[in-house]
């Protein structure tokens, strides 16, 4: 993952259009923020322009990253997961593939973070453990598809109303845990 | 609604915001509110340092070229001068020259020295009660940037919040005054506003992090007129 301070001078320099920080900003980051939009919407071509879109915003919000904020990548994948949720709203309901991949298995993968990110991740890995594991299933698939309500309600079989209250619930737990335990 | 008094619900709306299941018109409503509400906007950034890392775990994949091309061929020219000139009958110059101050007078000369591009037509400058210059605002249609001359002495739970003045509507966020000398990178104004549209611009007090209704709360403290620098075309 590259580096936080770079990232950040990098951006300084984007939001007073320079291109050519752009473009090393782009180098930095985009092979990590593809995987962001690929995963949601789940085809190259899509996922290719919709990390177009998201790289013309971080070019036009690039003076809106908060400095000393010190994620930037947390804020440009951001940027590319509203952009992959958008995309995937205004696509058709019935997009074959969503179910047959093993989202549970996710976040047990170990890459080199940011000692940074790393500490965040854990953080919430430990908070996420502690939640009921409907809840947990719930948000874990939620995040990690960008699935609406609906889906998690048809892949688990269970009611539109239980798994709206169960993702709720588990926000409200989580941002506790977070609150608690980063105190 | 005052999200400020209901922390836990503005907590829950920026989570679900950040996972997605906040959907369709709300998730567009909340998206405008985030605009105005600094402080929200925070919330959702915490929800972001917070998941997002999650979501970078993945061995890097390299996108196609075209990505990078398509990108360079969509860029906003935001260097460019892509600003027609406002138009200003005769009678209305006479008016504004009557009603530039000493205030105006430095930022113009402020404005001789400041490095060429982008450019920024538009101009305000904000005065304190004993008419010393603090704030200047330099903006083009959708692009703006602050330079701030001298420090205000703030109460610490409070916050001075800008607004601008379109005739006819409600004022509209543009965000958190600093309160030190400094000058800001070039800003992307609110994506509803367009500078051409702007009358005024005016300051008032609010809590820390910015008014919790997305409306002023307070009389206005401060209010400058914005100027276009086109008065001789």
């Amino acid at each position: 993952m590259p580096e936080v301070a770079e990232l950040e001078k990098l951006l300084q320099k984007v939001a007073l259009a320079d291109q050519q920080a752009f473009r090393d900003f782009y180098d930095a980051t985009a092979a990590h923020l593809f995987p962001v939009a690929l995963r949601i919407l789940r085809e190259q071509g899509r996922a290719a322009d919709c990390l177009q879109d998201a790289f013309v915003k971080i070019w036009l919000k690039a003076g809106e990253y908060q400095a000393g904020r010190g994620a930037p990548m947390a804020w440009a994948a951001a940027i590319v997961r509203y952009q992959a949720i958008d995309e995937l709203r205004r696509l058709p309901k019935d997009q074959p593939g969503w179910e047959d991949e093993n989202w549970e298995q996710w976040g047990e993968q170990e890459f080199p973070a940011d000692p940074r990110m790393a500490s965040e991740k854990q953080l919430l890995l430990d908070c996420l453990e502690r939640l009921p594991s409907d809840q947990r299933q719930a948000i874990s698939q939620a995040f990690y598809r960008a699935a609406s309500y609906d889906e998690v309600a048809r892949f688990a079989g269970e009611a539109l109303g239980t798994v709206k209250s169960w993702i709720r619930r588990g926000l409200l737990s989580l941002r506790d845990c977070l609150h608690h335990e980063s105190e | 609604m005052n999200l400020n008094k209901w922390p836990k619900l503005a907590d829950l709306l920026a989570g679900s915001y950040v996972l997605g299941t906040l959907h369709g018109r709300a998730r567009l409503r909340f998206a405008r509110m985030l605009r105005s509400r600094p402080w929200l906007a925070a919330r959702v950034a915490e929800w972001e340092d917070t998941l997002m890392p999650y979501s970078l775990q993945e061995p890097p994949i390299a996108p196609p070229r075209s990505v990078w091309q398509g990108v360079v061929a969509e860029l906003p020219a935001r260097t460019a001068d892509a600003v027609t000139a406002r138009h200003v009958s005769w009678w209305q110059k006479l008016g504004l020259w009557r009603a530039m101050s000493a205030g105006l007078a430095l930022a113009l000369v402020l404005l001789l020295l400041w490095p060429a591009p982008p450019r920024m037509p538009y101009m305000a400058v904000l005065n304190n009660t004993s008419g010393q210059a603090v704030w200047m605002l330099r903006a083009n249609d959708h692009h703006m940037a602050l330079v701030t001359m001298r420090s205000m002495s703030l109460p610490a739970d409070k916050s001075l919040q800008l607004w601008a003045i379109v005739p006819g509507k409600k004022p509209i966020s543009m965000g958190l005054l600093p309160t030190h000398p400094g000058r800001t990178p070039i800003l992307v104004t609110p994506d509803h506003l367009d500078m051409r549209s702007v009358a005024l611009i005016a300051v008032t007090v609010e809590p820390e992090g910015g008014s919790p209704t997305g409306q002023p709360t307070t009389a206005v403290l401060y209010k400058a007129d914005i100027l276009s620098t086109h008065l001789s075309s």
